[in-house]
C-alpha cells in the first residue's frame, strides 16, 4: 500500500480505484502525445511539400547541413531515452534514489543536446544559413536551400523547445523520485513524464535523417 | 443481469437531508473561480460564451449595417475590413467552437456516464481559465485595431498587412490549448469513468458526438497551433516561410490551415447533431430508430471529416488532380450527416410527441441544416464551386449549417437542459414565440445571400453595385431580427432563473441518465454510484421502474 | 498492479539495437546516393527505431489498446495530411523554379 502521507496517493472523487486513476493518467497522456504527432505533422508536409518542388537543392542542402552535431545529438537523444526508461524500472524495483540519478542523467543529456544545437545554430549564422528572408549563405544562393534552411530552423527550432520544456519536466521529476514521491505502487505520474521525453527522441529521430542524412 | 450498486447505504431521502445542489453547496465568488466542480466549470464558460456571442454578433451587426448602402453607409473600408474579420474570429473561435462541449458537454457528460466529475477536474479548470486568456489576448489584439486578414488569415496579406495581426493569432493559440486540454479530458473520462455495466453500445447519443469532437478537437488543432505559428512568424519577424519571393508558397498555407478548419466545422456541428439526438427520443418518448446508426456515423463524421480539406481550395491554383480527390471524398461525408436526419425523422413516426420549444428548435434544425446540407454538396462540386467560390453564396451556406444548424441546437439545448442547470421552469410560450422568432430572423438574413451569391455579389466586399442592394437590404433587416429575437429568448431564460416555477428531476419524462438525478443535481451528481446498465432510450419502462433499477 | 512485460534488461538490449540502426543509417545516407530511395530507407530504419522506443522504452505492450489506437490515428492523419499537400505540389505541372540568387530585399516593400 502507499505510504500515507504520499500525496499522489489521494483519490480523486472520480475515481474508484488508484488503479483507474493511475491508468486514466497514462491515457490521457497518451492522448496528448497525439496531438503532438499532429503538431509536427504540418511541418513535415512543408517540408516534404518544399523538397518535391526543389529535390536537388534539398539534397545539397543536406550536404552542406552540420552532420557531425545532428548525429553526436541522435546518440545523445537516445541514450537519455534509455536512462528515462530505466529510471521507470527502478521505481518499480523499489530502487526511488536510483531513479533519481537516471532522471537526473536523462536531464543532464537534454541540457547537452541543447547546448551542442547552440553551437550548431551558431555555426549556421556565421555561414549566413538563416531562415527565409534572412538567408545570405553565398555558397549555396538557391531559393531551395532557403526553403530548406528555412525548414531546418522551424523544426529544429520547434524541436529544441519541447526539449527545452522535457529537461523541465524531468529535473522536476528527478527531484520529486528523490523525495520518495514515486512508489512501486503509485507512479503514473513518472511515467507520464518519460513518455514525454521519448516522443522528444521519436522526433528527432525522424528529423535526424529529413535534415542530415540524405 | 443487474450488477449491484457498489455503495451499500440507502439512497437519501428527498427534502432539507437530501444533499444540496451544487449551486448551494458552496458560496463566495473564491468557491466559484477555484472550483472543481464540472457543473459550476459548465456555468462559466456559459456566461463566457454567451459574452463571446454578443460580441461576434455586434460585429455582425456592424457589418450588415454598412451594407446597408451600396458604398459607404457608416465606416470606412478598412474598419470593414476589421470587421468581418472580427466577426469570423470571435464566432468560430470564441463562441462555437466552445460552445456545446463546454457548456453541455462539461455539465451534461459525466452526468450521462454516471460519473462524479470528469478525469480530470483540475485539467478542467485549467482549461477554463486558459479560455479566458485566449479571450482575453484576442480582444486585447480587437481594441489594438483588430486585423483585417478575414479569420482565414492567407499570406501573402497576413504577411503585409499593418494591422496587429500578432496578439490576434496568438489569442487563438491559447484558445486552441484550452480546446485541447478540454479534448483530453472528455475522451479519458468516455474511456475511463463510464458507470458500471454501461457498454460502448449503450452510452447516450450527446456522449458519442462529444467523444467524437473530442477526437476532430485533439486532432486538428495542432495543425492549427501550426499554421498560426507560422504566419505569425512571417508576419512579426519577416521569415517568408510562405513568400515566393524566396521560393516559398502560399497555397501550402492554405493546406495546413483547411486541414484544421474544416475538421472545425464538425467540431462545430456534431455535439449540435447530439443535442438533437438527445432532444428527439425525449419529446417523441421513442428510442432512437437506430442508435448505431446514430453513434456510427458521428465517428463518420469525425474520420472522413479529416480527408476533404482541399474543397476549400478548388480555386487557388492546387492541381486539378488533388482537387478531383477532394471533391471526390467531400460527397462521402454528406452521407453520415444524411443518415443522422433520417434516423431522427425515422425515430419521430409513431412515437408520442409532445410539443415544446426544443422539439420546435429540432424542426427548425432540420429545415436549416438540410438546406445548407445540400448546398454544401452544391459548393462540393469542383465545376459549380468555380462559379460560386468567394461569393455569397457560401457565406449562406455555412451560416445555414453555422446558424442554422449549431446555433438553433445551441438553444435548443439552453431550453432542454435549462431545468437540469438551474432547477427552474421557462416560460414555454414565450420560448415559442423566440424560437418561431429566431428562424424568422435567420431565414430572412440568409436566404437572399444565396440569391446575392448566384448573382455574382463577392463576399468580404465593401462596396457593391446598386442592383444588389434591395436584398442585401432584406438580409440586414433580417439580421436585426435575429438579433432581436435571440435577445428575447435569452431574456426569457434570464427570467426564469429567478422567476420559473421549480423544475421537478425529470420535466420530460426522458430516460436519459442526466435525468434520474434532482433538479439541479448535488454536487457529485448521484446518491452513490449509480448502476447504469440498460439503455437511456428505453421508454418501455417507466420512471419509477428507471430510478429503481438505477438504484437512484 | 498490472502486469509489465518489459524488464530494465530489455530496455537496454533495445537500446544497443537503436545504436546499432542509428549508426546503419549513417552509413547508409553518407555513402550511398540513390536519389529518391534515400529517404526512404532512412524513414524506414527510423520507423523500426521508433517501434523500438515505443514498445520497449514507452512500454506501448502494456498499454490498452486505445492508447495504441490513438497513435495509429494520429500517424495515419499525419500521412493524410503530407500525402495530398505533397501529391498537389508534385502534380501542378508547372516548370520548376529556377534556382537563382534573389536580391537581398525582398520583392514586396514593408
Amino acid at each position: 500500500m502507499p505510504a500515507p502521507d504520499n500525496e499522489l496517493a489521494t483519490l480523486g472523487d472520480q475515481y474508484d480505484s488508484l488503479e483507474t486513476q493511475e491508468r486514466s493518467l497514462e491515457l490521457g497522456m497518451w492522448i496528448f502525445l497525439a496531438t503532438e504527432i499532429l503538431l509536427f505533422a504540418a511541418l513535415f508536409a512543408l517540408y516534404a511539400s518544399y523538397r518535391s518542388m526543389y529535390l536537388a537543392d534539398f539534397k545539397a542542402g543536406i550536404e552542406h547541413n552540420t552532420l557531425a552535431f545532428g548525429t553526436v545529438n541522435m546518440y545523445v537523444l537516445l541514450t537519455s531515452s534509455l536512462l528515462a526508461a530505466l529510471s521507470v524500472s527502478a521505481v518499480r524495483a523499489d530502487r526511488p534514489r536510483t531513479a533519481s540519478w537516471l532522471l537526473g542523467g536523462t536531464a543532464l543529456l537534454g541540457a547537452a543536446f541543447l547546448a551542442i544545437k547552440l553551437c550548431e545554430y551558431w555555426r549556421h549564422w556565421q555561414e549566413g544559413s538563416l531562415p527565409g528572408r534572412y538567408y545570405h549563405d553565398r555558397e549555396l544562393p538557391t531559393f531551395g536551400a532557403n526553403r530548406f534552411f528555412t525548414m531546418y530552423w522551424v523544426m529544429t527550432g520547434l524541436h529544441a523547445l519541447h526539449v527545452t520544456a522535457g529537461v523541465g519536466v524531468v529535473t522536476w521529476m528527478a527531484v520529486r523520485a528523490r523525495r520518495g514521491f514515486y512508489t512501486r505502487a503509485v507512479h503514473a505520474r513518472l511515467v507520464i513524464g518519460t513518455l514525454y521525453w521519448h516522443l522528444v527522441d521519436v522526433i528527432w529521430i525522424f528529423l535526424w535523417p529529413l535534415l542530415y542524412l540524405s | 443481469m443487474t450488477a449491484a450498486p457498489t455503495e451499500t447505504a440507502p439512497p437519501l431521502p428527498d427534502g432539507p437531508e437530501s444533499e444540496p445542489s451544487y449551486l448551494a453547496v458552496e458560496s463566495g465568488l473564491w468557491s466559484w473561480l477555484n472550483t472543481r466542480d464540472h457543473k459550476r466549470i459548465a456555468l462559466m464558460f456559459y456566461v463566457t460564451v454567451l459574452g463571446t456571442f454578443l460580441l461576434g454578433g455586434t460585429f455582425a451587426l456592424a457589418l450588415r449595417t454598412e451594407l446597408l448602402t451600396p458604398r459607404r453607409t457608416i465606416m470606412d473600408a478598412m474598419t470593414y475590413n476589421r470587421m468581418f474579420t472580427l466577426h469570423g474570429v470571435t464566432m468560430v473561435w470564441l463562441f462555437l467552437i466552445p460552445s456545446i462541449p463546454t457548456v453541455f458537454g462539461n455539465f451534461i457528460l459525466p452526468i450521462q456516464l454516471g460519473a462524479k466529475d470528469l478525469a480530470f477536474p483540475k485539467l478542467n479548470l485549467v482549461s477554463f481559465y486558459m479560455f479566458l486568456l485566449g479571450l482575453a489576448t484576442t480582444v486585447g489584439g480587437m481594441l489594438a485595431g483588430g486585423t483585417d486578414t478575414g479569420w482565414t488569415f492567407y499570406p501573402p496579406y497576413s504577411d503585409l498587412t499593418p494591422t496587429r495581426l500578432v496578439p490576434v493569432l496568438l489569442g487563438i493559440f491559447i484558445l486552441g490549448i484550452s480546446t485541447i486540454l478540454t479534448g483530453v479530458n472528455f475522451v479519458a473520462t468516455t474511456h475511463m469513468l463510464r458507470a458500471r455495466g454501461m457498454r460502448w453500445s449503450q452510452i447516450p447519443l450527446f456522449v458519442w458526438t462529444i467523444y467524437g469532437t473530442s477526437i476532430i478537437m485533439l486532432l486538428a488543432t495542432p495543425v492549427l497551433g501550426m499554421s498560426l505559428l507560422l504566419v505569425g512568424l512571417d508576419h512579426g519577424l519577416g521569415l517568408g516561410i510562405f513568400d515566393p519571393a524566396v521560393g516559398g508558397d502560399p497555397v501550402l498555407f492554405e493546406h495546413i490551415f483547411w486541414f484544421y478548419s474544416h475538421p472545425a466545422v464538425y467540431i462545430m456541428i456534431l455535439p449540435a447533431m447530439g443535442v438533437i439526438s438527445e432532444v428527439v427520443p425525449t419529446f417523441a418518448h421513442r428510442r432512437p430508430a437506430s442508435y448505431t446508426a446514430i453513434a456510427a456515423s458521428t465517428l463518420g463524421i469525425a474520420f472522413v471529416g479529416f480527408f476533404t480539406w482541399g474543397h476549400h481550395m478548388f480555386v487557388a491554383g492546387i492541381s486539378t488532380y488533388d482537387a478531383g480527390v477532394f471533391g471526390i471524398l467531400s460527397m462521402f461525408v454528406a452521407i453520415f450527416s444524411a443518415i443522422k436526419v433520417f434516423t431522427w425523422t425515422a425515430t419521430l413516426y409513431k412515437g408520442q410527441i409532445v410539443f415544446s420549444t426544443p422539439l420546435l428548435y429540432f424542426f427548425a434544425f432540420l429545415f436549416l441544416f438540410v438546406f445548407g446540407g445540400m448546398t454544401g454538396v452544391a459548393v462540393a462540386t469542383q465545376s459549380l464551386d468555380v462559379h460560386w467560390h468567394d461569393t455569397y453564396f457560401v457565406v449562406a451556406h455555412f451560416h445555414f449549417i453555422m446558424v442554422g444548424g449549431s446555433v438553433t441546437a445551441f438553444l435548443a439545448a439552453a431550453h432542454y437542459w435549462f431545468p437540469k442547470m438551474f432547477g427552474r421552469m421557462y416560460s414555454e410560450r414565450v420560448g415559442l414565440l423566440s424560437a418561431s422568432a429566431v428562424f424568422l430572423g435567420f431565414v430572412l438574413t440568409f436566404l437572399p445571400q444565396f440569391l446575392l451569391g448566384n448573382m455574382g455579389m463577392p463576399r468580404r466586399y465593401y462596396s457593391y453595385p446598386a442592383q444588389f442592394q434591395w436584398l442585401h437590404v432584406l438580409s440586414t433587416g433580417g439580421a436585426y431580427l435575429l438579433a432581436g429575437a435571440l435577445l428575447l429568448t435569452f431574456t426569457n431564460l434570464a427570467l426564469a432563473l429567478k422567476w420559473g416555477e421549480k423544475a421537478p428531476a425529470n420535466p420530460w419524462g426522458s430516460r436519459s441518465f442526466e435525468w434520474l438525478t434532482p433538479s439541479p443535481p448535488p454536487k457529485h451528481n448521484f446518491r452513490g454510484a449509480p448502476n447504469l446498465d440498460y439503455s437511456p432510450y428505453d421508454y418501455t419502462m417507466t420512471d419509477e421502474e428507471a430510478h429503481a433499477r438505477a438504484g437512484q | 498492479m498490472w502486469a509489465t512485460h518489459v524488464r530494465a534488461v530489455h530496455r537496454v538490449w533495445a537500446y544497443l539495437a537503436l545504436l546499432a540502426l542509428a549508426t546503419l543509417s549513417l552509413l547508409l545516407g553518407t555513402q550511398l546516393h540513390w536519389y529518391w530511395a534515400d529517404v526512404a530507407i532512412s524513414l524506414s530504419i527510423a520507423a523500426v527505431k521508433t517501434y523500438l522506443v515505443l514498445w520497449f522504452f514507452m512500454d506501448l505492450a502494456d498499454q490498452p489498446f486505445q492508447a495504441r489506437l490513438a497513435v495509429l490515428v494520429a500517424v495515419t492523419l499525419l500521412a493524410l495530411l503530407v500525402s495530398l499537400t505533397v501529391a498537389d505540389v508534385a502534380t501542378r505541372r508547372v516548370m520548376p523554379m529556377k534556382s537563382t540568387p534573389e536580391p537581398s530585399e525582398g520583392f514586396y516593400q514593408r
